[in-house]
C-alpha cells in the first residue's frame, strides 16, 4: 500500500534521510523505530508531503503522495496540539470536514469517536477545559476521524493511563481489521512487540533493521534455550553452559550446535522435557545493540548503503 | 488548490475571529472612542464657545488713540446667523437672533484696567494703542484658561471698534455693509467638468474628508486583517496543530483559507464602521450633495485587495518564522507603522499632491495603498489631477509585490511553521527560501 523508494533528504549539506526504501501493506501495523535524531520525523513529513524529498519516490495505493489526489491519511505528531478556545465538537468536526466529510457527517463521526474514547459528555466544553489525558484522546480522535487509509501515529501512548492505552490498542486493532494501514513510531518497544507486524529501524538517516518483528527478534537470538523439565539435565555435546534459573534451565549452545540434536540428547537422558524454547531477546535490547554498535552504518562507503548491507529479515523488498 | 477546503478554513477562521470578545470589543469600542473624541469633545468646545459668545461682556477700554472718545459705552451685539447644514433643520424658521449685552468702562491707563481685571470687576481689557489708525495695533487681556480661543469671541469688540471708527463719517447703511462686506460674496471656481461654479466649502471639506476617511479605513482594514492573520498563524504555531492539519490540506490551501477568512474579519470590522458612519451622516452628506464616486470605491477595493495581499503575506511570513506571538507582534509593529506612515506626510499631500515625494511613496508598495488614497483626497481640495499612469503603475507594483511576497510567504509558512521554539536568523531564512 505504502511504497517508499530510495528516499533521501538533505538539509544544509547534511543527509538526514539516506536512501530509505520500504513497503507497508494494507491493514498492517508497521513500526518506524530509531533513536532521537535518526530522521524518523523527516521521513514521516516526507510521507505526509509536508516536506519534499530530494530524491526517491513515495506512493500510497500506487499514487504519489505529492500528487493532486492525496490519499486519505492522518498524522498524529509527537509535538501536537489542539485549538484550545473552541468546543470539543467543533475542534473535532473541523478536522473531519478538512478530510472531506460533509458538515453533518463530520459531526456524526465526531460523536461516534467521542463515545468510543469516553469523551461524549464533553462535546460542548472548551478544549482548554479538558485534562491533559483527555486532550491526548481528543488528538487521537482528530487523527482517526474521516477513516484515514493511512494512519501515522508518533508516540501515541504518551500521556495515556493504562486504561486508555488499552482503549487505544483496541481501536488500533479494530481499524486494522477494517483495512487501515498504521505506521507507528514509538520508543515503547513492548508496544511494538505487541502491536506491530513489521518494523523499520533507521539510525542517522540509514535503514539499519527491516522486517517482521518476530523474525527480527529470532534473528538476534543468542542460540540460547529455556529448558523446562522434570529432573536435572546433564551436560551434553554442543552445550556451552547449563544454568538453573527460576525453575528453568538456561541452555547456551555452542555456535555450531544444532538445537534439535541437543534436545534429542536431553531426551535420551530420560529427562521429561516439558518445554525447550529459544530465548528471544526483547526488541529493546536489539534496539540498544543496533544503535550502539552502529550496525548498517558503513561510514567508509562512498554511496548510500544498499539493502544487502542491512540487517533485513523477512521484510518485503 | 482545493477550493472547498479553502472555504472550510476561511469559514472557521472568520467565525472564530468574529466570535472573539476582543473582536466585538474592537468593533464597538473603536467607533465609541472616535465618537467621544470627535463628536463629544467638539460639541463641548462649541458649547463653551457659544456660551462665551453669548455671555454679557464687561470690557475695560484703555483708548490711547482718542478715536473712541465719543463712542457709546453700552450696546447689544447681535451675532450674524450662521447657515445651518443640518438637514433636519431644513425648512424650519431660523432661530431668533440672540443679543449679547456689552458694557464698556473707560480706564485712563492699562495698569488700573488690569488691576480691575484681576479683581474680577471686568472680564476683558481692550487697549487701543495711540498709533492705532496707522498701525492697527490692539491688545486684549483676559483670564482665559481654555486651550483654544475662537476668533468669534472678539466679534462684539471688533464690531464696536469698526462701527465707532466710522461713526459720523458715513451713513449707517455703508457702515453695515463695511462690517459684513464678505457676507454677500459668492466665490466661483471651475469645477472638475470645467464649468464655473460657486465654491462650496462644505462640499470641498467633505470631498477631502471622505477619501481621507476611506484612506484611514483602508489602512485599518489592511492592518487589522493582517494582525488577525499574524495572531492566527502564531497561535497555530504555538499550539503545534499545523502538522496534523497539513495531512489533510496543503500549506497553500491553509494559507489561502486564513487569508480569506481573516481578511474577511478585517473587512467586517471596517464595513460595520463605514455603515454605521454612513447611516449616521447620510443626511448631512446628501444635504450638501456629496457622494462617493464609484471610481473611488473601485480603486479603494483594488488597493485593499492588493495591499492586503502584500501585508497578509508578510504577516504570515513573520508569524511562521517567529517562535511566539509576542515576538511576532514586535516585528509586525514596524509594518503597521509603515502602513500608516503616509498620514505623517499629510501636509505634503495637501500642498503638493503631485510632488516627487508624494508620487514616490504612492508607488512604493508598502505605502502605496494608503498614500494613493490620501493623494486622491488631497486632489479633491487642490483640484490637482493624479495622472492615471501613476495609479496604474502603483496598482501594478503593489499587485506584483503582493504575488511575490505571497510566494515567499508560502515557502516560509510551509517550513517555518515546523520550527518550534526557535526563530531562524537571516541566513537560515535565506536557506529556507532556497529550498525547492
Amino acid at each position: 500500500m505504502l511504497q517508499v523508494r530510495s528516499v533521501r533528504k538533505i538539509y544544509d549539506g547534511r543527509t538526514v534521510v539516506n536512501d530509505v526504501t520500504f513497503d507497508v501493506a494494507a491493514g498492517e501495523i508497521f513500526a518506524l523505530l530509531g533513536p532521537n535524531g535518526a530522521g524518523k520525523t523527516t521521513l514521516i513529513r516526507m510521507i505526509t508531503d509536508i516536506v519534499r524529498p530530494d530524491g526517491g519516490t513515495i506512493a500510497f495505493g500506487g499514487k504519489s503522495v505529492a500528487g493532486p489526489q492525496r490519499p486519505r491519511m492522518a498524522y498524529l505528531p509527537e509535538e501536537r496540539g489542539l485549538y484550545k478556545k473552541v468546543p470539543v465538537m467543533d475542534a473535532l468536526a473541523y478536522f473531519g470536514e478538512l478530510k472531506g466529510l460533509s458538515a453533518a457527517d463530520a459531526r456524526r463521526e465526531s460523536i461516534e469517536l467521542l463515545e468510543e474514547f469516553g469523551l461524549a459528555s464533553w462535546t460542548k466544553k472548551q478544549v482548554a477545559a479538558l485534562s491533559k489525558g483527555m486532550q491526548q484522546k481528543l488528538q487521537l480522535c482528530s487523527a482517526l476521524i474521516g477513516k484515514p487509509q493511512l494512519l501515522i501515529l508518533d508516540e501515541p501512548f504518551t500521556g495515556l493511563d493504562p486504561i486508555n492505552v488499552q482503549v487505544l490498542e483496541d481501536v488500533l486493532r479494530r481499524r486494522r481489521s477494517e483495512g487501515t494501514t498504521v505506521l507507528l513510531s514509538t520508543h515503547q518497544m513492548n508496544k511494538v512487540e505487541e502491536q506491530c507486524d513489521r518494523a523499520l529501524m533507521i539510525n542517522r538517516g540509514h535503514m539499519v533493521l527491516y522486517g517482521a518483528v518476530g523474525e527480527i527478534r529470532r534473528q538476534h537470538a543468542a542460540n540460547e534455550f529455556l529448558l523446562t523439565a522434570d529432573g536435572t539435565p546433564r551436560n551434553v555435546a554442543g552445550v556451552k553452559s547449563l544454568v538453573a534459573e527460576n525453575g528453568h534451565w538456561r541452555v547456551a549452545l555452542e555456535k555450531a550446535a544444532h538445537p534439535a540434536s541437543v534436545l534429542k540428547s536431553l531426551l535420551d537422558q530420560g529427562l521429561a522435557v516439558r518445554a525447550f524454547v529459544p530465548v528471544v531477546p526483547p526488541l529493546e535490547d536489539i534496539f540498544v545493540q543496533v544503535v550502539q554498535t552502529g550496525v548498517g552504518l558503513d561510514q567508509g562507503k562512498s554511496g548510500p548503503p544498499t539493502l544487502d548491507d542491512l540487517d533485513v529479515v523477512g521484510g518485503a523488498r | 488548490m482545493n477550493l472547498p477546503k479553502v472555504l472550510i478554513i476561511a469559514r472557521r477562521e472568520y467565525l472564530t475571529t468574529v466570535r472573539r470578545k476582543a473582536f466585538v470589543f474592537t468593533l464597538l469600542i473603536t467607533p465609541a472612542i472616535f465618537f467621544f473624541a470627535g463628536v463629544v469633545s467638539t460639541k463641548l468646545q462649541i458649547n463653551q464657545a457659544v456660551a462665551k459668545l453669548h455671555e454679557a461682556r464687561i470690557v475695560a477700554v484703555v483708548d490711547s488713540s482718542g478715536l473712541y472718545a465719543n463712542a457709546p459705552l453700552a450696546f447689544d451685539y447681535t451675532p450674524p446667523v450662521e447657515p445651518n447644514l443640518d438637514p433636519r433643520q431644513a425648512g424650519k424658521p431660523a432661530p431668533a437672533p440672540t443679543h449679547v449685552p456689552v458694557i464698556l468702562r473707560r480706564y485712563p491707563e492699562q495698569k488700573t484696567a488690569l488691576d480691575s481685571l484681576e479683581a474680577g470687576n471686568v472680564k476683558t481689557v481692550l487697549v487701543v494703542s495711540s498709533d492705532f489708525l496707522s498701525s492697527g495695533r490692539l491688545r486684549v487681556y483676559e483670564k482665559d484658561t481654555r486651550a483654544f480661543t475662537n476668533s468669534t469671541d472678539y466679534r462684539p469688540l471688533t464690531n464696536w471698534l469698526s462701527r465707532n471708527l466710522l461713526s459720523g463719517l458715513t451713513d449707517s447703511m455703508r457702515v453695515e455693509r463695511t462690517l459684513w462686506i464678505g457676507r454677500g460674496l459668492d466665490y466661483y471656481t471651475k469645477d472638475r467638468e470645467g464649468h464655473w461654479a460657486i465654491k462650496d466649502d462644505a462640499k470641498e471639506l467633505a470631498g477631502f474628508l471622505l477619501p481621507f476617511a476611506l484612506g484611514f479605513l483602508l489602512a485599518m482594514s489592511i492592518i487589522s486583517g493582517g494582525q488577525y492573520l499574524l495572531q492566527g498563524v502564531s497561535e497555530e504555531k504555538e499550539s503545534r496543530i499545523l502538522e496534523s492539519l497539513l495531512c489533510s490540506v496543503t500549506p497553500e490551501e491553509l494559507m489561502a483559507g486564513k487569508m480569506f477568512g481573516l481578511g474577511g474579519a478585517g473587512l467586517t470590522l471596517v464595513a460595520v464602521w463605514i455603515l454605521a458612519g454612513a447611516f449616521s451622516s447620510a443626511g448631512v452628506l446628501s444635504f450638501i450633495h456629496v457622494s462617493v464616486p464609484a471610481s473611488l470605491l473601485v480603486l479603494g477595493l483594488l488597493y485593499f485587495v492588493f495591499g492586503y495581499l502584500f501585508y497578509a503575506s508578510v504577516m504570515i511570513s513573520i508569524g511562521s518564522m517567529a517562535s511566539n506571538l509576542r515576538e511576532a507582534t514586535q516585528f509586525s509593529g514596524y509594518l503597521t507603522i509603515l502602513n500608516f506612515a503616509p498620514f505623517w506626510a499629510m501636509v505634503v499631500f495637501i500642498n503638493t499632491p503631485n510632488s516627487t515625494f508624494a508620487t514616490a511613496i504612492s508607488l512604493f508598495p508598502p505605502t502605496a495603498a494608503t498614500s494613493m488614497m490620501l493623494r486622491m483626497s488631497a486632489s479633491a481640495v487642490s483640484g490637482a489631477i493624479i495622472p492615471p499612469w501613476q495609479i496604474a503603475t502603483s496598482l501594478t507594483l503593489l499587485a506584483v509585490s503582493g504575488v511575490v511576497t505571497l510566494m515567499l510567504g508560502a515557502k516560509l509558512f510551509r517550513l517555518g511553521m515546523l520550527l518550534y521554539g526557535k526563530t531562524p536568523n537571516l541566513p537560515e531564512i535565506m536557506r529556507i527560501l532556497r529550498q525547492p
